[in-house]
């Protein structure tokens, strides 16, 4: 069994495919981190004492492993949402009563959302109750607080899509809350945001757009820009 | 320097870090690191912790998601506004705001005004010192402090935030604590060494905390306060 | 490291096992249960029912846009063979339309969608439209069916001729009705006394059971201003004025006033009054009871009334009567002498409200009494109920269900308005109608078919176009005077309580119609309305006949019969043996009761019109029991020959 499956790690295609060995020396465990392109954001080596949960109590990581689930269920649910007044209810009907684990996938996607603004609220007070945003991570916090504005607008933009009386008045409470920039230019905003000066239609799709494509796309490549100056700046 | 000094990094050991000659140029002081740090391989120590906290994460979601469903009320209605119509539970803090304050102020000017404040943290050495509140001047501190205090709880109380002034006045009373008294361990003395930066976001925070659960559990129709266990519909 | 190990591997096993308990639970659902139960049921049955594939079904009908799963689980419907297994896979009962072509949410409502079984009888939150209770499954037929009458649907039929009936239309907006005539109420202090109206005021059923006006409810205070404020009222409209009751009928000795009585009694009588009126109850519903009159109206105005009801009031359904100054004078003391309410409640000494006028006018209004009364002191009011059109799609968390502990749905909610109307709020203003179990389910179910469902133009059926139809010149006269379309139709128009005239003339005789008039006897004893004496003379017949030999004449009922021997016994023959018509229809007091007698039916009958009728009675009255039995010409032209041979 053993010999079995030692032929296929050193066979050719497994190779050609994972070109270090099975992480057994500290050279191919550093290997394992270097040739990897996920695993590659990380360092080879880290200091063991950002490995301590109580530090950090991985609200970084939990972040991004919610953006990955978030990600997962919410590219599954894209098969089955329509984004237009007339279907879109109904949609989350069929989710519920004919789409395989379909309630299963939406509850996931809601329940995770949620938990994603919350864990990342935490995350950024963590960061300052530990003054993680020292010098030279200044910019690497700015990075955060966007990331931070983006995660609560990618949950409120997802918030209308099901297009249910909670989500058509929430978005309108909302909206209505930045028509008060002054100088017309809440207005303006709510109008560029809407398509119009009610939520309707073009609201929904406009919706749709930003939650399932501008703001995720921001997100990764903020999210990899945030990354990466840890890894710069020392971290993980 | 003592010659045994210079050698090379030859093993293998990962717990023993490669020791490394420093050029120091001039005008930079040389910082000299206590100790150096343990550090341990990324494969498996932290790959392999990843990896158990995502599968908790995915475990603590999926049962969750198994027993509560995913809320779907009736098909929007635009002509029917529910009430009260709420926002998503994030911005009930801000909707709560909305009720005291007029909409430019706490829909506007408030917001802004809070991530203004989180972008400039670090560029202004806030909290970077993390010296106690009362390190320096006490009686200036005191006269400034007082003042603000003043001025924040004239504002609420004309708007009636009571909601706001109370844990304002609680925390007033936990930074004036050490103030008054001299100990310098235990609570007091922990409160003591508490730094303003530390005092202003721990404010915020529990400010936060406190309208969002406001907004999410005790409102009713026409924003009336209502206790959670009265249905609203 | 090896606890790290340990984790791991402990973590990712529940972490498998998790993950694979979503589609564990999907593939446990309620639908594959029933299919495999219909499947084994089937298998068991002693005729062959084709068992069905395990997976959704479903009824797509995209121009009503509803998806119904409901076939999912019902999936015998269809299966005669399973008329008497449990449910979900009994044999639906009668269908009127296609299950194919309407799906099942159309009519049933309920949450089609859904494939479980609570979550589809819609009885959940955030579901506004649960599963009709049966009570109340007609209101879906309204939603395409707009005519008035439905004859599979009895209760939705019943339900619109209520709310129009009922007068609704006073103060609610709800399109398709309109408002019925209501008597004004200028002038009411000439016409009735102030006890009898606090009376009606506060309970109108204790003075007429039958009467249209609801019950407001009032506390005595209200009744009290609204009568003094309505006793003001003396001059009626358009400046009509009463002509002072004969003197005799109070001067008059008792032997002079018993005379006077008798003749009144018998022209009552022969003038069959209670063809359209009650007295205490028994009677036509047509018009208003009379038991209790002469303790209400004056005799002053029974006087003027009888003498000339359009006088009065020109939209009133009441026939002027031809009769001779003794006979109304007669008429109006038999009336004061028969006709009160021993047993009226007295009111109280009384000094009216200094502001009873003011107060009395706000009264009217906050009732909204101008909805359907008109009074010169007040405009004619908007509706001040909410509309009623759209009603039937109410969203629940539209409806104020008050303190109330009923059901939470649309038809209770509706139902219970109409039973307690102010079971909601103490502040609505809705009066009571009284209605009995029976009227109340018709309302409800006729308000629950308002809906603003959108159906493609070609499934609505609409009601047919009122005809205007009103006849003109000294024919015109006299049926506005005797209002004979308060219970005839001519050319479709008219109230149908007796015949359809529009064919009369090529109907009946000439002969007939003239003697009808002097002495109208009913041609089918069962019924309680029959046709009044009008006690006309003989110029108006003459009119009346002619315009109807001119008018009332369809040219293709013409046949000529020819009436020999040979013909009338066939047609005998036809009549006893092989239709066996006197099962229905008395000839000599021989025979049944369903159909009219035929005596002297030759004397009444044109031959033509018996001709064509037999061969297809339901062409001429679709609602007509006699049965089509598909006569050949000749055999028509005999019956028809034996038929007028019974002169």
């Amino acid at each position: 069994m053993k010999k079995f499956f030692e032929k296929i790690f050193q066979s050719k295609v497994w190779r050609s495919i994972f070109r270090h060995g099975l992480p057994v020396s500290n050279r191919t465990r550093a290997e394992a981190v270097f040739y990897n392109f996920f695993l590659h954001v990380h360092p080879t080596k880290v200091r063991k004492r950002s490995l301590k949960f109580t530090y950090t109590w991985g609200l970084g990581g939990l972040s991004v492993g919610l953006f990955i689930v978030l990600v997962f269920t919410g590219a599954l649910l894209m098969l089955y949402y329509r984004p237009s007044v007339a279907q879109a209810y109904w949609d989350m009907k069929d989710l519920q009563f004919v789409v395989s684990s379909g309630q299963f996938l939406r509850n996931m996607h809601r329940w995770a959302a949620h938990a994603m603004v919350a864990i990342v609220f935490l995350h950024m007070m963590r960061v300052f109750y530990t003054g993680s945003y020292r010098p030279p991570k200044e910019f690497n916090w700015v990075i955060g607080v966007m990331l931070l504005v983006i995660t609560v607008l990618l949950s409120y933009t997802g918030y209308l899509l099901p297009w249910d009386q909670l989500s058509y008045w929430g978005i309108s409470v909302g909206t209505n809350m930045v028509r008060s920039v002054p100088f017309g230019i809440g207005d303006k905003i709510s109008f560029l945001l809407l398509g119009g000066n009610s939520v309707g239609e073009n609201a929904l799709v406009r919706f749709y757009v930003l939650h399932c494509f501008i703001i995720p796309v921001a997100a990764m490549v903020l999210m990899g820009i945030h990354f990466w100056r840890i890894r710069k700046d020392g971290g993980v | 320097m003592k010659e045994k000094d210079f050698h090379l990094e030859d093993s293998s050991n990962a717990k023993k870090p490669p020791k490394r000659v420093a050029f120091i140029k001039a005008r930079t002081a040389a910082r000299v690191k206590k100790e150096d740090e343990e550090m341990v391989m990324t494969v498996p120590n932290l790959v392999g912790r990843e990896v158990i906290a995502f599968e908790i994460m995915v475990i603590i979601l999926s049962v969750i998601s198994l027993f509560f469903n995913a809320p779907l009320e009736w098909i929007a209605n635009p002509e029917h506004t529910p009430n009260p119509a709420k926002a998503p539970w994030y911005f009930l803090g801000l909707q709560e705001l909305l009720h005291y304050f007029p909409p430019i102020v706490a829909g506007v000017i408030l917001p802004t005004l809070v991530v203004v404040a989180l972008i400039v943290i670090p560029y202004f050495r806030i909290n970077q010192k993390q010296e106690g509140f009362w390190k320096e001047d006490r009686q200036k501190t005191l006269m400034i402090f007082l003042a603000a205090v003043g001025i924040l709880s004239v504002i609420l109380f004309l708007f009636d935030v009571y909601a706001m002034l109370i844990p304002t006045w609680i925390m007033t009373g936990m930074i004036l604590a050490p103030y008054f008294s001299k100990k310098e361990d235990g609570i007091i003395g922990w409160l003591g060494s508490r730094s303003l930066s530390w005092w202003v976001m721990t404010w915020f925070v529990v400010i936060v905390v406190i309208l969002t659960t406001i907004g999410i559990l005790f409102r009713g129709p026409e924003w009336s306060w209502t206790w959670p266990w009265h249905e609203i519909y | 490291m090896s606890n790290l190990r340990k984790y791991f591997a402990l973590s990712s096993v529940i972490f498998l096992i998790v993950l694979a308990l979503a589609p564990f639970k999907d593939y446990f659902q309620e639908w594959k249960s029933y299919q495999n139960q219909y499947n084994v049921l089937v298998n068991d049955l002693p005729q062959r029912v084709t068992p069905v594939p395990i997976g959704i079904k479903q009824l797509w009908i995209p121009k009503f846009d509803r998806v119904d799963r409901c076939v999912t689980c019902h999936l015998g419907m269809k299966e005669e063979a399973l008329k008497n297994v449990r449910q979900p896979f009994t044999t639906h009962p009668h269908m009127y339309h296609d299950v194919e072509e309407f799906g099942c949410t159309f009519c049933h409502e309920g949450q089609g969608s859904a494939t479980e079984y609570k979550e589809s009888l819609g009885k959940v939150k955030f579901w506004d439209k649960p599963i009709f209770p049966k009570e109340f499954m007609e209101a879906s037929c309204a939603k395409c069916h707009k005519e008035q009458i439905i004859p599979q649907a009895p209760i939705l039929t019943l339900g619109r001729k209520i709310i129009q009936e009922s007068n609704c239309a006073g103060c609610h907006k709800i399109e398709g009705y309109q408002k019925q005539w209501v008597p004004p109420l200028d002038g009411i202090g000439s016409k009735v006394n102030r006890t009898w109206l606090v009376n009606w005021l506060k309970n109108p059923k204790a003075y007429s059971p039958k009467t249209r006006m609801p019950n407001f409810l009032l506390p005595e205070e209200e009744a009290n201003i609204l009568a003094d404020f309505l006793m003001t009222f003396k001059e009626l409209p358009n400046g009509v004025t009463l002509e002072s009751a004969p003197a005799v009928l109070t001067s008059a000795s008792e032997a002079v006033k018993a005379k006077m009585i008798d003749l009144g009694s018998t022209r009552f009588k022969e003038a069959r009054c209670i063809s359209c009126h009650t007295v205490n109850g028994k009677g036509g519903y047509v018009a208003n009871e009379l038991g209790k009159v002469a303790s209400k109206d004056n005799k002053e105005w029974l006087y003027n009334y009888i003498k000339n009801p359009k006088h009065i009031s020109p939209d009133v359904a009441m026939p002027r009567f031809r009769l001779k100054e003794n006979e109304l004078t007669g008429m109006v003391a038999y009336i004061e002498s028969e006709f009160v309410d021993y047993e009226m409640e007295a009111q109280p000494e009384h000094t009216p409200d200094p502001a009873f006028y003011e107060k009395g006018l706000a009264l009217f209004k906050k009732y909204n009494c101008n909805g359907c009364h008109e009074l010169s002191a007040a405009h004619k009011s908007e509706e001040v109920g909410p509309e009623l059109s759209l009603i039937g799609s109410k969203k629940i968390y539209e409806i104020d269900f008050g303190k109330t502990t009923i059901d939470q749905s649309l038809p209770s909610y509706i139902h219970a308005k109409l039973a307690t109307p102010r079971i909601f709020s103490p502040a609505m203003k809705m009066p009571n109608f009284q209605f009995t179990d029976e009227e109340m389910q018709a309302v409800t179910v006729a308000l629950l078919g308002n809906t603003n469902e959108t159906i493609p133009e070609e499934y609505i059926v609409h009601a047919k176009p009122k005809s205007t139809f009103v006849p003109q010149g000294e024919f015109g006269k006299i049926v506005k005077d005797l209002a004979c379309m308060s219970c005839h139709v001519m050319n479709g128009n008219g109230r149908l309580v007796a015949t359809d005239l529009s064919m009369e003339a090529s109907q009946v005789q000439r002969k007939w119609v003239e003697g009808y008039f002097k002495v109208p006897y009913s041609l089918r004893p069962i019924l309680t309305e029959r046709m009044p004496n009008f006690f006309l003379p003989n110029d108006e017949i003459k009119t009346i006949a002619d315009y109807m030999e001119k008018v009332f004449v369809v040219d293709s009922l013409d046949h000529e019969i020819t009436k020999d021997a040979a013909s009338v016994s066939k047609g005998k023959g036809l009549y006893f043996e092989k239709f066996g018509c006197q099962s229905c229809h008395q000839i000599s007091g021989k025979g049944g009761y369903v159909g009219p007698p035929l005596d002297k039916i030759g004397s009444r009958l044109k031959g033509g019109w018996i001709y064509h009728w037999l061969k297809n009675p339901q062409a001429y009255k679709p609602e007509s029991i006699e049965p089509d039995n598909k006569l050949t010409d000749e055999e028509a032209e005999d019956l028809a020959a034996y038929l007028i041979s019974l002169k």
